[in-house]
């Protein structure tokens, strides 16, 4: 999955969120929290990723998923070994 | 033709105490908006002091033997009661409930599964059912976490009530109305420390010296939402297969009300539509092992005989489980 691709999921992640909030921007050192996405939001969003990019997270990786720029590099990381294309990943 | 638990009378009490989400957000930085959006929880409920868990667990043992009574129903023979807050650490709080609801010498012992407790009463209840040892059981989920609760800990505060639901179970057929179908249980000791209460026990026995933070229960919430929703989806997908149900089959949904948050999220997983997953965390809070049965003594109300109910749990231990029953033909 490529970095915009995982930009554009937390973004339709924050809107079902906030619908009422305008669009967040989003930059790479803002933590998760900042752009409404709370602890246990975070839960939910990885649920999401995983069912959507067929991936894992194991539980010690959520500690290190503080910002937006760390979602973005953990699951490009975690998706670079998959060949193949599957609902925007 | 295997004896099975068939339910056969529901209950439930709260103390009458109410906190109020402005009342905790005079005590901690927080505000309403913040406790239900986090949380869905608008009111809990308290003890007051010289109330305790079996004070609840009687009330809610006598509205479900009232229930039974009123379906012709009469007396038990076995008292079951799941609870992680039991009036003493030694004896089990079991016997003085039985005793106090003048049921006579019936055996009567505690499970401590913390918010799995009720889910794994129902099977015990139910395999001493079936093996004969029990014709009637009364068994009742009851907790009052309001007493071990850290007074400086803002997310505990908002999220945890006392109160107490019951049923009684008595021997029937799989095909009843209210008939028990099956569980599907499980734990993970590795993830003990999650969900505690460190001191106190055998372990560290001696709370005075004990660090303040661990003479009071202290769970991580980010981690046990994660397994929570992990476990209470895999275990109740376990429980709808050995049903023989799909997803769509379920007329109601019954899951530990640990929070408004996780609810829909299983519910979601599992594939169950909204206005089938039941909530009344809203104005009862967490209430642990008490939270099934208040909530199946809630829905009494709009519930008819014979339809699909899907139990859920997960709670300290870690523990998780999982039950299919049909709702049973109540007078009430």
């Amino acid at each position: 999955m490529h970095a915009e691709q995982v930009r554009t999921l937390l973004r339709v992640f924050i809107h079902d969120l906030h619908p009422n909030e305008p669009e967040p921007t989003l930059p790479h050192e803002s933590t998760l929290d900042d752009v409404g996405v709370d602890s246990m939001s975070l839960v939910d969003l990885l649920f999401k990723v995983e069912r959507e990019c067929d991936i894992t997270i194991p539980d010690e990786a959520l500690p290190r998923i503080a910002t937006v720029g760390d979602l973005v590099e953990y699951v490009t990381s975690q998706s670079a070994g998959r060949t193949r294309e599957r609902n925007g990943c | 033709m295997r004896l099975t638990a068939v339910v056969a009378g529901v209950g439930g009490h709260v103390p009458s105490t109410v906190v109020t989400n402005a009342e905790l957000s005079s005590r901690f930085d927080t505000t309403d908006d913040w406790i239900r959006g986090r949380t869905g929880i608008v009111t809990r409920r308290r003890v007051e002091p010289g109330q305790s868990t079996a004070d609840l667990a009687v009330a809610a043992g006598a509205a479900a033997l009232k229930s039974a009574a009123a379906t012709g129903d009469d007396g038990v023979d076995l008292v079951v009661l799941a609870t992680s807050t039991p009036d003493h650490t030694c004896p089990a709080t079991a016997p003085t409930v039985a005793y106090r609801l003048g049921l006579g010498q019936v055996p009567a012992f505690d499970i401590a599964a913390v918010c799995s407790g009720f889910v794994y009463g129902l099977s015990v209840a139910d395999g001493m059912i079936a093996a004969g040892t029990a014709r009637r059981v009364l068994l009742i989920g009851a907790d009052t976490f309001s007493t071990i609760l850290n007074p400086a800990d803002r997310a505990t505060a908002t999220v945890f009530g006392d109160g107490a639901g019951a049923v009684v179970l008595r021997a029937g057929e799989p095909g009843e109305p209210g008939a028990v179908l099956g569980f599907d249980l499980g734990s993970d000791g590795d993830l003990a420390d999650l969900i505690m209460v460190r001191s106190g026990g055998s372990r560290y026995p001696d709370r005075t010296t004990a660090e303040e933070a661990d003479r009071w229960f202290a769970m991580q919430g980010q981690a046990v939402y994660r397994h929570a929703v992990l476990r209470m989806t895999a275990s109740a997908r376990a429980a709808m297969a050995g049903a023989g149900w799909r997803s769509s089959d379920v007329d109601r949904f019954v899951a530990h009300q640990a929070n408004a948050r996780i609810l829909a999220t299983v519910g979601t997983q599992l594939g169950i539509a909204p206005d089938r997953v039941y909530v009344n965390i809203a104005t009862v809070g967490n209430t642990v092992a008490a939270s099934i049965p208040l909530a199946l003594a809630d829905a009494a109300g709009e519930s008819r005989a014979g339809d699909r109910v899907l139990l859920a749990a997960f709670g300290g231990g870690v523990t998780w489980g999982a039950a299919a029953l049909t709702w049973p033909d109540l007078a009430v």
